[in-house]
């Protein structure tokens, strides 16, 4: 009896353990994550929802600061610095690297990967999931004004970035 | 299990294990009992057997407990449905996205709806032993809700990843779920789980290394071994070879009837055959599993014969004499990946038929002319194989093979649908067992018919070898029955 029911709080301790592991690096880059302000790009303007979210693209996913990773191949780990416009509260790429740069104090290092497309550099925040019944609405906020839309993501120390909101001119969208 | 038992709750459990161990020992059906039942109150009362004599059979068969059995089957089901269907809710709660609640509080919910489930299942299985069936049906639930939960997390982190990560997490909480509990639902939940994320990511990845026959043998067949499933020891060894296949497949970029898998997908198609021949022998000289032996070597005869099928239709077989396109991606590392999933496969069912007749797996006559019928045909087909790779290819247009071309080879398949044919009609022979036997004419049946609609045929002689495949049809059966009384009667 006793060894069974070791084993089984071992199986929902492996379960529990198995669902923290999958948001684990969201919640730090939530918790200690610096705040940053990202302009969104439409990735396809015709289909923005793609079933329960919406497929969010960046002027950052395509640098054009640089060429270069361009011709990396699909999978590769990329670093962008990134700076603030201090107009807009935007932030920028100024930069593109392959291994992780050391950071100057106004900026901030972002990672991702290079798209399958190998177009793109994707950071994992490309998905924004919404509500059943908010669906059409943002989806029509985002289309209409999609110049307008940025997003708000937290970048934590190793430049692992999780998306918090998605704002367009003054409607904040959280979800 | 030991302890189990000798715990307190134990009545309930020891009624369980004594069920499974008298039908596992004494391979009676339900069917059987309930005759027996109808029966023994005959014989009581023409006097037959006294009404001692009727309870210590009726005990023995545990006839008083039917009824008892039965509902509590019928219960289980109920429940596991009831279970799979709350799942099933829960899972669709999730896409909703319900918008009311803020996420803290639906990650709140939905783990306590897990934890209940587990909790209250365990108490009522384990520690009370009050209702063990709804107990193990609860726990199913709080699994099935783990994998709606694990979509949950993903989906309030904006977490989009590939969607068999999902599934594999979600699978090794089952498996481990099931280990404890010790619960063949679970490890259901677990195999089927895994086997879709496993394609999914083979999809992904053609060119990485294929772990998933290894992990499957390596979790899952012990689990069969340990609570003595035979629907998990099935699903296994179905799942082991269909994951080879997939990706023998995938990595090539191909499906199976086209291009440089085609002969890879054959070879190891057969290989898994005697592979499972070879388990299945095995089985059966290791005492305590010996009902693992008719799966096992039912899936060996099922893999041989439906590859030595397919390919002994001339147009499949003159796949195998094609070139491939010169532009085909992948090509070599294609080649060499295959060809060590073949040699792995052979590898493995080489060691096992070793195994098996060390320890006397074809002294035993019940098996000895069926597996020397699935050598044969794998022989040949094998030689087929590699006859048809030898050869100089066509030129990879379709109008440049005939039947010329591959002659041989196709007569070389078809000799193999033959010597397993052979087999199976000659060990039922052997064996006196109705379902060899019929599992023999009828494959042979079909060949000789396929045979006769391939090939244009005058309608005349089609109609003359389809009675004539009729009557012989009946007339084996017949004389099979009357081999089947004479031997009965020489027996008495």
């Amino acid at each position: 009896m006793n060894k069974c029911l070791i084993w089984f709080v071992v199986a929902v301790a492996a379960q529990l353990l198995i669902l923290a592991a999958v948001p684990a690096q969201k919640i730090r880059a939530r918790t200690i994550g610096k705040t940053i302000f990202l302009k969104t790009a439409p990735v396809d303007p015709y289909s923005i929802m793609s079933g329960y979210y919406v497929v969010l693209g960046y002027e950052i996913s395509n640098p054009t600061v640089s060429s270069e990773w361009k011709k990396w191949p699909q999978g590769k780990p990329v670093w962008v610095v990134l700076r603030s416009d201090p107009n807009n509260n935007v932030w920028y790429a100024i930069s593109v690297h392959d291994k992780r740069p050391p950071v100057p104090d106004d900026c901030v290092v972002i990672k991702g990967k290079v798209g399958a497309s190998r177009w793109r550099i994707e950071y994992g925040i490309e998905s924004y999931f919404i509500p059943e019944d908010a669906r059409d609405k943002v989806a029509q906020d985002l289309r209409n004004n999609s110049k307008e839309a940025k997003a708000e993501v937290k970048v934590d120390s190793s430049g692992n970035a999780a998306i918090t909101k998605l704002i367009i001119q003054d409607r904040v969208y959280e979800y | 299990m030991a302890d189990i038992i000798k715990s307190t709750h134990r009545g309930i459990k020891v009624d369980i294990f004594e069920e499974d161990k008298m039908k596992t020992h004494l391979k009676i059906s339900d069917r059987f009992r309930e005759l027996l039942k109808q029966e023994l109150q005959l014989w009581q009362a023409d006097g037959l057997i006294s009404t001692e004599q009727s309870s210590a059979i009726s005990q023995r068969y545990r006839l008083d407990q039917m009824a008892k059995e039965s509902t509590n089957r019928l219960l289980f089901a109920i429940y596991i449905i009831g279970a799979t269907l709350i799942g099933a809710g829960a899972i669709s709660f999730v896409a909703a996205h319900w918008e009311q609640i803020t996420p803290s509080a639906k990650i709140g919910l939905i783990v306590a709806c897990m934890l209940t489930g587990h909790i209250a299942g365990f108490y009522l299985w384990k520690v009370s032993a009050k209702s063990p069936r709804l107990g193990h049906a609860l726990i199913v639930l709080g699994t099935l809700v783990f994998g709606a939960n694990i979509g949950l997390i993903a989906q309030i982190f904006h977490i989009k990843s590939h969607f068999y990560n999902g599934l594999n997490a979600w699978a090794i909480g089952a498996i481990i779920m099931a280990y404890a509990v010790e619960s063949v639902p679970n490890a259901f939940i677990a195999i089927i789980v895994s086997f879709i994320g496993f394609c999914g990511w083979t999809g992904d990845n053609p060119q990485s290394f294929c772990y998933y026959p290894f992990v499957a043998a390596a979790i899952f067949l012990p689990f069969a071994y340990l609570c003595r499933s035979v629907l998990i020891y099935i699903l296994s060894l179905v799942f082991i070879g269909a994951s080879i296949l997939v990706s023998l497949s995938v990595v090539c970029g191909n499906w199976w009837w086209w291009g440089p898998s085609f002969s890879a997908f054959y070879l190891a198609a057969i290989g898994l055959g005697l592979f499972y021949f070879g388990y299945g022998l095995l089985s059966d000289r290791t005492s305590g599993f010996r009902h693992f032996t008719f799966p096992a070597v039912l899936l060996g005869v099922v893999f041989i014969a439906l590859s030595a099928y397919i390919l002994s239709f001339e147009s499949v077989a003159g796949h195998l004499r094609w070139l491939p396109y010169e532009d085909w991606r992948y090509y070599d590392t294609a080649n060499a990946s295959a060809r060590r999933s073949e040699i792995s496969v052979y590898l493995a069912a080489v060691i096992l038929w070793i195994w098996a007749i060390i320890k006397g797996g074809l002294s035993d006559r019940r098996f000895f002319l069926v597996s020397i019928s699935g050598l044969v045909a794998s022989a040949l087909i094998i030689s087929g194989i590699i006859t048809a790779e030898f050869l100089p290819r066509s030129s990879g247009q379709y109008s440049d093979y005939s039947i010329v071309d591959c002659f041989w080879i196709v007569v070389l398949f078809n000799l193999g649908c033959f010597a397993l044919c052979a087999g199976l009609v000659a060990g039922s022979f052997r064996t006196e067992s109705r379902g060899l036997f019929w599992a023999g004419i009828i494959f042979t049946a079909l060949v000789i018919t396929s045979r006769f609609l391939e090939y244009e045929t005058g309608l005349l002689i089609k109609a003359v070898i389809f009675i004539a495949c009729g009557i012989s049809i009946i007339l084996a059966g017949v004389g099979f029955e009357n081999y089947l009384k004479r031997r009965r009667v020489a027996n008495e």
